[in-house]
């Protein structure tokens, strides 16, 4: 008797275990489907508040392509960075930097993609947009509410070929599987706290326009908004090339 | 001893024996000025802060083994060459100075040169042996650039951890390349090419601005701020030295700072021109004094007593701390302020009791008895307001209510003591003096009392009576507020709540900078340098135990966002371990060294160069835009000088250093200055890397003497390390965030940061525990002295005072600080005198209530608004001091009595209606 109990037990244990890792898995791929896009343009205005708490804006345009893979940012503001582009190829792999002041452009070295972007909080590997389903493996930790928004919250591990961070807190709404906070871990804990907002519908897509990323470290902040986003039209392919980094782009 | 006979037999002696009751107080008087010629005064706020609180220790004891680190800063401002040459001259003069401990001017160049591989950490060690394998000029600026694309171009996180270190070597890259690129327009230098070498491979070796317009000398001044005398001696010494010296360099500004200098200019500011709006003060309350009694001896009358419990109430501060402080350096105008309403009020009834056709015997008495109660009321009422002052835990809070309470006290028993008799004296009907007595009294009431002989007998009416002490139209403003209460207790409330919505929205002022006096050079230079140089001019500091204690430490502060810097002893001295790891190394990089220098000698042409000079600026223009971006200020400023990029537009200045050189390198060299110009940099080059890779180890005594001053204590043990914020720390969320960032690596860090918080929390809650107990102590002698709650409407004109008061300081704009806060306990103290003498005049009238009250406030409200107007003066006078946070003590009181005075007019009267409930 003692040992069909232990059994039974056993094996609903297995089945919740299994039947999270699965929920989790699903959840995840709901959320890589309503955030990744095929293609998009859009307008950012970008605000850095560092550490000692000096305010830096930047505006920069944005496009990318191939589900994310490739993309390019050419900042429009201040004077001192107008022009300067960075080009990211096969989902952040590759960094080209185009600086517009000397016209000079540089490749950055692989272990550039855990780097800051141009002082921001960001990192080139979060602005990468990449497969979600691929870069990490998704547990289901339970549902919670962020700012009175019934929420999912999903521990995620990276895969071999995902992101460099230990794991990621992820709450996503239950309704429309948008994220609304990730929270970014490394091995000595809790790095960077992400929190998008702003949600409106573009084209039939809902998009978070708002995202600000607290660097838990070093007390710095970068807030994004968009200004304006388009899913409308594929951006040409020859805008993403090393080429062309000299060359305006519309 | 009843009331009545305490006031006849005081009435007596005052007409009996006034020699005596006049001589006891001068002989005390005389040895309180002798001992009050012996107070110190410690003008610095850190004087009066808490002194058990553990950081407040910690600094004290920082301040005992190290002394005063950067109590003298003097800056040098003009162009670069001038500054540097006038550095060169002026600071082995200010180490020549008896009050000079240490001088941190040029750093140590030679030791640098001499161990400047083995002070790198593993990843820079190996960063260096290879930018620096090929002495060539070419090679040097290859290996440069190669390190900033390895290291820089692409990691902020890189640039932020090195920030410091490349800020130093961008300066003395900016002074290499400017030298280069002067030997290539015009004939080489040896030496200026050996200089422009030093300036790459060591580094500039003063503490420049950003701008490189500035230079800082910093002196350690041999006294600590806890020895204000000796501090303030250094600071004259050095600016003796100084007023010789700038006549010789006139092109160059030189401006000093520091704690000492900007203590020494606290200190002039509160000279002469504030002993002169004291004595402009004064002469008014005479004047106003004089109209009002309509006599000029009853003011030196009524002033005499307060001067005799000022000197007193030094004398008490000479026995009980031997110093004055910020806030007790005010105490004689607050003295005077409050004391002069005694003495008004005495001489008021005196007078008015002799008009009434009362002999001076019985005019004396019933002025004792009477009013001399109510005064003694509100002055131990004041007095025990400032006492309860004693249970802060704030040093200067402590001190202030030990001279003001007992101030208050002694300046009661003078009143009782002195002013009956000079009262009775001035009559001319009463006493007859000669000799030396009468000439002192002569001379003390500048002839005003005469003391002649008349034939007026003791206790008889006078026969010329005095104008009566009356100003109907009080009286009549009082009947207007007791004819229709509901309408000025309307119009109170609603001034009421704005003023306690205005209390909850007055912010505080954290900028201790805001408080100093204005204009002075000094405290301008405090705000400056931290704008120009990117770092504060001052640190917090920690002691630590052992080098590699301090080692640990500076790793854990220099992650800390807002510290821009750490200066530790363990900078200079390598751990053993690390040194002995390193010596293989360095003894094969010498080797190969050799080796390239003698058998691969310099080939360079002036295409390598260019090319090699213009990577070099668009990697410099790389590492600006991520330090623009990221925050680094220091770096970008410093690599915008050099490319000469418009920090905020991009533009770019081409007449700034690499443009230049880049134009040079485009124009026709001669092939022999390119040549000559390679191998003189080749040669020094190899010198300076290869005595830089000695292999040695360091020990403590191969320190420089100023790197061993600025670390190691002079007294005791222990290694003491300066952590610099990244910029000034001018409000609270910053102080706060540098205060958790330092305190989350050590509790025992101490620093002017800390101090200030701790100076504000501490001020706060010493004010909140002291007014909530002098009010209830207040509330208590009321109570006793009005024998019932009928008392507690003296409260009245107090409270709603106190409010408006902080009403009005929201209107113009003022913020709390540790001064002005002080203003809170001090009307207390003094405007509950209006609503005790009030409420007892009006309990002593008789008749119709509206009559009372009419009656009452004509009388008694005269004297309350002279008494206010005399106090207002004294406080109005310290509102124009220079130094901010006393004037604004003096606005906030100006308002605060001003405000009493209004109360007890027109809403005592209406409250006391309805409490009466008499028509």
């Amino acid at each position: 008797m003692k040992w069909l109990i232990s059994s039974t037990v056993l094996l609903l244990l297995l089945f919740l275990s299994a039947n999270a890792q699965e929920d989790g898995a699903g959840w995840l791929k709901r959320i890589d489907d309503a955030e990744r896009v095929q293609h998009m343009v859009g307008e950012v205005d970008q605000i850095i508040t560092t550490s000692s708490g000096a305010k830096r804006t930047l505006s920069l345009k944005s496009w990318s392509a191939e589900n994310g893979d490739i993309s390019l940012m050419a900042y429009t503001a201040p004077p001192r960075v107008k022009g300067d582009k960075i080009l990211m190829r096969e989902g952040g792999d590759v960094i080209w930097y185009y600086m517009k002041r000397r016209d000079v452009t540089r490749q950055f070295a692989g272990h550039t993609r855990k780097q800051k972007v141009m002082g921001s909080d960001f990192s080139y590997e979060d602005m990468s947009q990449g497969n979600m389903t691929e870069d990490y493996s998704a547990e289901l930790i339970g549902f919670e509410d962020i700012e009175s928004i019934s929420c999912v919250k999903l521990h995620l591990t990276p895969t071999e070929s995902g992101p460099s961070y230990d794991h990621l807190l992820i709450w996503a709404c239950r309704e429309n599987a948008l994220s609304r906070k990730i929270e970014y871990y490394d091995s000595d804990g809790l790095m960077k706290t992400l929190v998008l907002s702003d949600i409106r519908e573009i084209e039939g897509r809902k998009i978070a326009f708002k995202f600000v990323m607290l660097n838990n470290r070093e007390g710095s902040e970068t807030a994004m908004q968009y200004q304006t986003v388009t899913f409308a039209s594929e951006p040409e392919g020859w805008i993403f090339t090393k080429e062309a980094l000299d060359r305006d782009v519309k | 001893m009843t009331k009545h006979n305490f006031a006849v037999k005081m009435a007596k002696l005052s007409i009996q024996h006034p020699w005596l009751m006049l001589l006891i107080p001068g002989i005390i008087s005389l040895i309180s000025i002798i001992l009050a010629s012996g107070l110190e005064m410690r003008m610095n706020w850190s004087d009066t802060l808490p002194p058990n609180d553990p950081v407040v220790k910690s600094y004290r004891d920082v301040q005992e083994r190290f002394g005063n680190a950067g109590g003298i800063v003097v800056a040098l401002e003009g162009d670069y060459e001038r500054i540097i040459t006038l550095a060169d001259t002026l600071e082995p003069l200010l180490r020549e100075l008896e009050s000079m401990h240490n001088v941190q001017g040029r750093m140590p160049s030679e030791f640098i040169r001499q161990n400047g591989f083995k002070l790198l950490k593993p990843n820079e060690f190996k960063r260096m042996l290879k930018s620096s394998s090929d002495p060539g000029l070419l090679g040097t600026l290859r290996g440069m650039n190669d390190d900033y694309e390895g290291e820089y171009t692409d990691s902020e996180s890189n640039l932020k951890r090195d920030e410091v270190n490349i800020a130093r070597s961008l300066f003395g890259l900016y002074r290499s390349l400017e030298i280069l690129a002067d030997n290539l327009e015009t004939k080489p230098n040896a030496d200026a090419v050996e200089d422009a070498v030093d300036a790459f491979s060591i580094g500039e070796p003063y503490m420049l601005s950003l701008d490189r317009k500035m230079l800082l000398i910093v002196c350690d001044p041999v006294a600590s701020m806890l020895e204000v005398e000796g501090m303030l001696e250094s600071a004259v010494e050095t600016e003796e030295l100084l007023s010789k010296i700038r006549p010789l360099f006139a092109n160059v500004d030189i401006g000093v700072t520091g704690f000492a200098r900007v203590g020494m200019d606290e200190m002039n500011s509160i000279g002469f021109y504030t002993i002169l709006l004291s004595l402009a003060a004064l002469v008014l309350i005479y004047l106003l004094l004089a109209r009002s009694f309509r006599s000029w001896a009853l003011p030196v009358i009524a002033l005499l007593p307060l001067l005799i419990g000022s000197f007193w109430t030094m004398g008490l501060l000479s026995i009980c701390f031997g110093s004055l402080n910020l806030f007790t350096s005010m105490i004689m105008i607050v003295l005077i302020g409050l004391g002069i309403d005694f003495s008004i009020h005495m001489i008021s009834r005196f007078n008015e009791e002799m008009a009434n056709g009362k002999s001076n015997l019985d005019a004396m008495i019933i002025t004792l008895e009477d009013t001399g109660m109510a005064v003694t009321t509100g002055g131990l009422t004041s007095a025990a307001a400032f006492l309860t002052l004693l249970i802060g835990d704030t040093q200067g809070v402590y001190e202030f209510g030990v001279a003001a309470g007992g101030g208050v006290i002694l300046t009661l028993i003078a009143i009782f003591l002195v002013l009956p008799s000079l009262l009775i004296i001035r009559e001319p009907s009463t006493i007859f003096m000669k000799g030396v007595f009468r000439f002192l009294v002569m001379l003390l009431t500048f002839g005003m009392i005469k003391g002649k002989k008349t034939d007026h007998k003791l206790g008889s009416p006078r026969k010329n009576a005095m104008p009566r002490g009356e100003l109907p139209i009080l009286g009549k403003i009082a009947v207007s507020g007791w004819n229709h209460p509901f309408l000025y207790l309307g119009i109170t409330v609603i001034l009421i709540v704005f003023s306690l919505w205005a209390k909850q929205h007055i912010d505080f002022e954290y900028d201790f900078l805001n408080l100093e006096p204005k204009g002075l050079k000094s405290v301008d230079l405090q705000r400056e340098i931290p704008k120009r140089f990117g770092l504060s001019d001052h640190a917090a500091w920690i002691v630590g135990n052992s080098v590699e204690e301090c080692r640990d430490l500076k790793e854990k502060f220099k992650k800390q966002p807002l510290v821009g810097d750490v200066a530790s002893i363990s900078d200079y001295l390598p751990p053993k371990e690390r040194v002995n790891d390193y010596a293989p190394v360095l003894k094969e990089f010498r080797e190969k060294l050799s080796d390239k220098y003698i058998n691969d000698p310099e080939s360079i042409t002036q295409e390598e160069l260019l090319i090699e000079v213009n990577r070099l600026w668009d990697n410099l223009d790389l590492v600006s835009n991520l330090a623009y971006t990221g925050g680094l200020d220091r770096i970008v400023t410093v690599i915008d000088g050099i490319t000469g990029t418009q920090t905020e537009t991009g533009e770019v200045d081409r007449s700034a250093i690499l443009p230049r050189l880049v134009r040079i390198l485009k124009s026709d060299i001669s092939p022999s200055t390119l040549a000559n110009l390679a191998s003189g940099w080749r040669k020094r080059m190899y010198d300076n890397v290869y005595s830089m890779a000695n292999p040695k180890q360091i020990k403590i005594e191969d320190l420089p003497e100023t790197i061993r001053n600025t670390h190691l204590p002079r007294k005791g043990e222990g290694y003491l390390v300066h952590i610099i914020p990244r910029q000034g720390l001018w409000d609270k969320p910053e102080l706060d965030a540098f205060a958790a960032q330092t305190t989350s690596v050590s509790e025992k860090v101490c620093g002017s940061e800390q101090l200030i918080l701790i100076m504000f929390s501490s001020i706060l809650s010493d004010g909140k525990k002291a007014a909530f107990l002098a009010l209830l102590v207040i509330v208590l002698i009321v109570l006793i002295h009005f024998r019932g709650p009928f008392g507690l409407l003296a409260l009245i004109p107090l409270v709603c005072g106190a409010l408006l008061m902080v009403g009005l300081m929201y209107l113009i704009g003022e913020k709390y600080n540790y001064l002005n806060l002080i203003a809170v306990p001090v009307i207390l103290g003094i405007g509950i005198d209006d609503g005790i003498h009030a409420l007892h005049r009006f309990r002593q009238e008789r008749g119709k209530a509206a009559d009372r009250i009419r009656r009452s406030f004509s009388f008694v409200g005269r004297a309350i608004l002279l008494t206010s107007l005399t106090t207002m003066i004294g406080f109005g006078s310290i509102a124009f001091y220079t130094m901010e946070g006393m004037a604004s003590f003096g606005r906030a009181l100006f308002m605060g009595v001003g405000a009493c005075f209004v109360a007890t007019i027109l809403v005592l009267p209406a409250v006391l209606r309805l409490i009466t409930r008499e028509k």
